[in-house]
């Protein structure tokens, strides 16, 4: 699309009808732009959140480089941004599967049923899981005791993995163990279709025209065929769009673990994630300055991530 | 008349959004003192920002000594934040500036402690030895004023703990305990409290403390929490050296002064333990 | 015609919601405006069972007594939750709508004291009119309090004022459930001794597999295990805490601690504390499985579930177990092992006295109330014999007022102030110790678990110490340099005031604070220096 030139006096012209986007503007300013630049400003501080700050220039930087928690803590992130990538197929597939019913109705009804779940507050399932994972009274336990799969774990961890996290007889602590924290992160929100996603990918999926599958399958195309040439390349725009939002979710992220781990991300500090170390320097330790230059490193990562993902993961329309 | 309105409505409306937000953004910080007792009052309450604008606008205005003005925008500036070099350096400045007017008045003498503390404690780089030196100077030329037998005691303060061999350590509390009194009682406090720690801390010598202890309690403790530790701290020293008669005087002193503490029990077996008629 | 009927009601409800909303706003704003009414608003974060109640019969007494007396006044009680209290009451404090009476405790620091709230040393020098006809009449206010107004949320010791008026006080206690204990050890008092405790946590994992139930013995959580660890781990160390006392205060002090471990006075595989280990280790076992993981609420469900025979809580959950639990509770003590226990008692002393335990539920004074005389006459009287009586009775809370009896629900948590100091306590020197010892607490339960804790801390304890060492250092700095400002402005204002007791009793104190607070700096950063770990300013 060919770039109009507006000249200066012609965008002036009606300067008050700007004034209409200040209020918006100033909002934005002050409860977006106005604490991050105060993150900004304080990462050069010793701060402890009160009114005494002094000035350390580059000292909480430096200290970032030698701090073992907070790169454990980006190995962590590093593993759950993996299998957040892998976790996103089945509201993909899902979304192809409400796609191709048929019927308008039982569409209908079942964009309904995923979106019923969003009722409820993102709190209330995470203490929802919370209580799965009781290694008492969780469902988790339960459903495993009743199936004999936990036999199986304990076959597994026998011959395999060499973990002695399960055992016959004691209940498996899911949270409480730190080989088990980072596999439970991971299994939290089982069966992962997220109604959001599915959404999306819905809309994208039905602006693709019936004549592309018509042609599809003159050409003799399976159903295999159709979703790998025909509807993921057409969704991959919203594919991407999600997969920038998830990683900077996950990488900002932190309340699924203080939730379920607390601050100090659990048994052997196996939950702890950049989000959460910041949250403990700041409120537990008091460092809110060095809290500030933890959140600073997270906005480069994100950005460098971002940046990578706009010039490399391209869409061919 | 009326479409001009009309034009400059969105306009004030915007205005009026903006000084809001100005307000809001100013709104932690309280009234302007009237005076300067009221700016002092305000600094004793940790209110620097105030308390310091008082006495900048003051020195701008002109017409006053500026010599206590400048002492009170220096005692500021060491506090107001942020803590920068700059401010520090600024402080130092004013107080330099004090000091030369008179060495020897209150003024003077405060200005140049404080030029101490600057090198002892705020600057971002403190140089200990620069601050013995200016503590140790004040207390040369004004061996009577009580800040500057206050200058004194820090000035040994960071002689005790100076890195050094037990010799050396030995020396040199012997020298202190040597030197003539103190006559601010105050001050002469605060040197028993460091022989005594001196003693205790870095030679383990608690008979060497105990006297300097007594001596603290003599001159006496305005805080009833330290009257109560000091209580112990002689009477279980005076224990672990076999005195019992300054060890049950002690604990008595304790168990009469202390009303509800969770040390009242031991103290009362501890004083049982010395069996001593009093 | 379908569609406009579901639109009219979305339409009508929205309407009908919003009506609501502005009849609420305006009747409460009117209430407000009117002059013919003085309202004093009183803020709080104590949501537990009982309180409000409490609260609310006090203001109702209040009321009556001023209306009575011709005046229309009105206690409007503000609950607000803990978990945005700080953040509702500095936001309030700043925008200038903050309420008259505000509790204090969260939130708050020394600068936003000293600007938002009104000192009230004069007022608790003098007697409580309130008190007139109790057994207080006459004595100074501050001396009808239980620890004389000395908690540092009544007194401000950088400040040097009174700041606080209490209402509560709380210990630590064991909840049980009487029904369930009933059916597992029948009429066998509850357990006076650590072994009886041991028993009886063994006895209700043998009823568990007899009955194919869960019965937790102890439940735990990331919030009620500490209480009972800590309690644990301070019996064991009460001798060694007196070995490294270096300054002979006879309790322990953070900095003879810190420091004696690096002087090595004590460490890791100190007897005393592999033994404290050990203790830790006996308890946790008849925790739940992955009990650090469990929050406060979860311990709560638990126990009212009648899952768990017992929990480790403060008196301030105690209204809320009762309103919660289908049973009725009883409470205990901790007992710890004794001095002639024969494997734990040659550490001990004795059992802890809770005389340091301190007043809570501290309330202040808004410096820029509207009707500041009235506000404070409120604080004298929630700070008085009569209303003190009238609280306990209702909350079952202790009352924090000389003389006055606990309601009979509160009996069980008065503090007992017969025995000896506590010992110290490793985990929490300051956050880096805590963070090491918290990452490894799950080791505590395993078989051998008091090994294998003290095994997995060792590598990191030392640099924890260090560096909560410099961080404690740091604040005492920051103290000191804060303090110098003050002081000199002391100084002035005794120039300008030289016959002004007050102003010099505050100086002497804060000269005499400011001096102690050096010299625990200097020799902090002497014995770091010359035992190698140098001070290191940020």
């Amino acid at each position: 699309m060919a770039r109009i030139r507006i000249s200066a006096r012609k965008a002036l012209h009606e300067w008050k009808l700007y004034l209409f986007v200040v209020p918006s503007l100033l909002m934005i300013a002050t409860f977006s732009y106005f604490p991050a630049l105060s993150a900004v400003y304080h990462s050069f501080f010793d701060w402890g959140g009160g009114e005494y700050k002094q000035f350390l220039g580059l000292g909480n930087y430096r200290r970032l480089f030698s701090d073992p928690v907070l790169w454990g803590a980006f190995g962590t992130i590093g593993i759950l941004i993996i299998a957040n990538i892998f976790k996103m197929i089945p509201s993909i597939a899902i979304a192809v599967l409400v796609h191709r019913l048929k019927s308008d109705r039982w569409q209908y009804w079942y964009r309904v049923l995923l979106v019923i779940p969003m009722i409820v507050p993102g709190l209330v399932t995470l203490f929802i899981w919370k209580f799965f994972f009781d290694p008492t009274s969780g469902l988790l336990n339960a459903f495993l005791d009743a199936t004999h799969l936990k036999s199986v774990l304990i076959e597994l961890d026998r011959e395999v993995l060499h973990w002695n996290v399960f055992a016959e007889g004691i209940p498996i602590p899911w949270l409480g163990d730190p080989k088990l924290i980072v596999p439970s992160l991971i299994l939290w929100g089982f069966p992962w279709i997220g109604a959001v996603g599915v959404l999306i990918y819905l809309a994208g999926l039905q602006s693709i025209g019936t004549e592309v599958y018509e042609a599809a399958e003159i050409d003799g195309a399976s159903s295999l065929d159709k979703f790998w040439y025909v509807e993921l390349p057409l969704i991959l725009t919203q594919v991407r769009i999600n997969l920038v939002l998830l990683v900077i979710g996950t990488l900002q992220g932190f309340g699924l673990q203080f939730l379920l781990l607390g601050n100090s991300g659990g048994a052997g500090q196996a939950g702890m994630v950049p989000g959460l170390w910041m949250f403990n320097k700041a409120f537990i330790a008091g460092e809110f300055g060095y809290a500030c230059a933890i959140g600073m490193l997270l906005f480069v990562f994100i950005l460098v991530l971002t940046y990578f993902n706009n010039k490399y993961v391209r869409v061919d329309k | 008349m009326a479409s001009r309105q009309k034009k400059s409505a969105p306009l004030l409306t915007a205005l009026l959004a903006g000084c809001l937000f100005a307000g809001a953004a100013g709104a932690d910080r309280g009234a302007l003192p009237d005076s300067t007792e009221a700016a002092w009052d305000a600094a004793t309450r940790l209110l620097v920002d105030e308390a310091a604008d008082y006495f900048d606008a003051a020195a701008k205005q002109g017409g006053q000594n500026p010599r206590p003005i400048n002492l009170a925008r220096a005692a500021l500036l060491l506090n107001a934040q942020p803590k920068t070099e700059g401010n520090i350096q600024a402080a130092s400045a004013l107080l330099e500036g004090v000091a030369s007017g008179n060495r020897s008045d209150a003024e003077g003498i405060t200005a140049r402690y404080l030029l101490a503390r600057i090198s002892h404690f705020h600057a971002f780089h403190p140089d200990r030895q620069e601050a013995i030196r200016r503590y140790e100077s004040l207390h040369r030329e004004n061996p009577e004023d009580p800040l500057a037998q206050s200058a004194a005691v820090r000035a040994a303060m960071l002689r005790v703990y100076a890195p050094g061999d037990a010799e050396s350590k030995r020396a040199l509390l012997t020298e202190l305990e040597g030197a003539p009194p103190l006559s601010d009682p105050s001050a002469r406090r605060e040197m028993a409290q460091l022989l005594a720690d001196g003693w205790n801390q870095t030679l383990d010598a608690p008979e060497k403390a105990l006297p300097h202890l007594i001596e603290v309690d003599r001159i006496g403790l305005a805080r009833q929490t330290a009257r109560l530790d000091l209580s112990l701290r002689v009477a279980e020293t005076a224990r672990i050296l076999g005195d019992k008669t300054v060890a049950a005087k002690f604990y008595r002193q304790f168990l009469t002064e202390a009303g509800r503490d969770q040390r009242m029990k031991l103290a009362l077996e501890r004083l049982a333990e010395l069996e001593v008629i009093p | 015609m379908r569609e406009r009927i579901f639109n009219g009601i979305g339409i009508g409800l929205l309407v009908l919601c919003f009506a609501i909303a502005l009849f609420r706003v305006v009747s409460r704003t009117r209430r407000e405006a009117d002059p013919n009414v003085t309202t004093i608003r009183f803020a709080h974060w104590q949501l537990e069972s009982g309180v409000r109640d409490a609260i609310e019969a006090l203001a109702d007494d209040y009321e009556a007594q001023w209306k009575a007396r011709g005046r229309n006044v009105r206690i409007e009680q503000m609950p607000i939750p803990e978990r945005v209290y700080p953040n509702w009451m500095v936001t309030q404090l700043v925008g200038g709508t903050a309420p008259e009476v505000i509790q204090i405790g969260i939130g708050i620091n020394d600068e936003r004291t000293a600007r938002f709230f009104s000192p009230l040393t004069r007022e608790v020098g003098e007697p409580n009119p309130y008190n007139d006809g109790t057994p207080l009449e006459g004595l100074p206010w501050r001396e009808t309090f239980v620890d004389g107004l000395s908690s540092p949320l009544s007194y401000n010791q950088q400040l040097l004022d009174y700041f606080g008026i209490p209402m509560s006080m709380h210990t630590i206690r064991v909840f049980y459930n009487k029904e369930l204990y009933q059916e597992i050890a029948g009429d066998a008092p509850p357990p006076q001794t650590f072994d009886e405790l041991l028993d009886l946590c063994r006895q209700v994992r043998e009823f568990g597999e007899t009955h194919q139930r869960v019965v937790i013995p102890i439940v735990g959580s990331q919030y009620n295990a500490p209480y009972l660890m800590g309690d644990l781990f301070k019996s064991q160390t009460q001798r060694l805490m007196l070995a490294i006392d270096q300054n002979h205060l006879l309790r322990a002090d953070d900095n003879a601690r810190e420091l004696g471990y690096l002087r090595g006075k004590w460490n890791l595989d100190t007897p005393a504390v592999r033994s404290a280990f050990e203790l830790m280790h006996e308890i946790a076992g008849f925790m739940q499985p992955g009990y650090l993981n469990a929050s406060r609420e979860d311990a709560t469900f638990y126990f009212v579930q009648r899952r768990a025979l017992m929990v480790t809580t403060g008196s301030w959950d105690a209204a809320s177990f009762h309103s919660q639990a289908p049973f009725e509770i009883g409470i205990f003590k901790l007992p710890l092992p004794s001095r002639d226990h024969p494997r734990f008692g040659p550490n001990i002393l004795g059992p802890f006295s809770e005389a340091s335990v301190g007043t809570g539920m501290t309330f202040g004074l808004n410096r820029f109330a509207r009707d500041s005389d009235l506000a404070l006459d409120f604080l004298r009287y929630l700070g008085s014999f009569q209303a003190s009586q009238k609280f306990t009775d209702r909350s079952g809370w202790l009352p924090a007022v000389v003389g006055v009896e606990p309601a009979a629900k509160a009996q069980p948590f008065k503090p007992l102030t017969d025995g000896y100091p506590e010992g110290f306590s490793y985990t929490k020197l300051n956050s880096e110790t805590a963070r090491v010892s918290d990452k490894h607490m799950y080791l505590l339960p395993r078989p051998d678990g008091a090994e294998a804790f003290a095994a997995a801390i060792k590598q990191e304890y030392p640099r924890a110490v260090v560096q909560d060492i410099w961080a404690a250092d740091r604040g005492r700095l920051r103290q000191i340099l804060r303090n110098d400002t003050t002081l000199t402005g002391f100084d002035a204002l005794m120039r300008l005031r030289p016959t002004d007791t007050i102003l010099e009793r505050k100086r002497n104190e804060l000269r005499e604070a400011q001096f102690g607070v050096e010299l625990g700096f200097e020799r902090s950063r002497w014995t770091l220096g010359e035992l190698g770990h140098p001070y290191q300013r940020p």
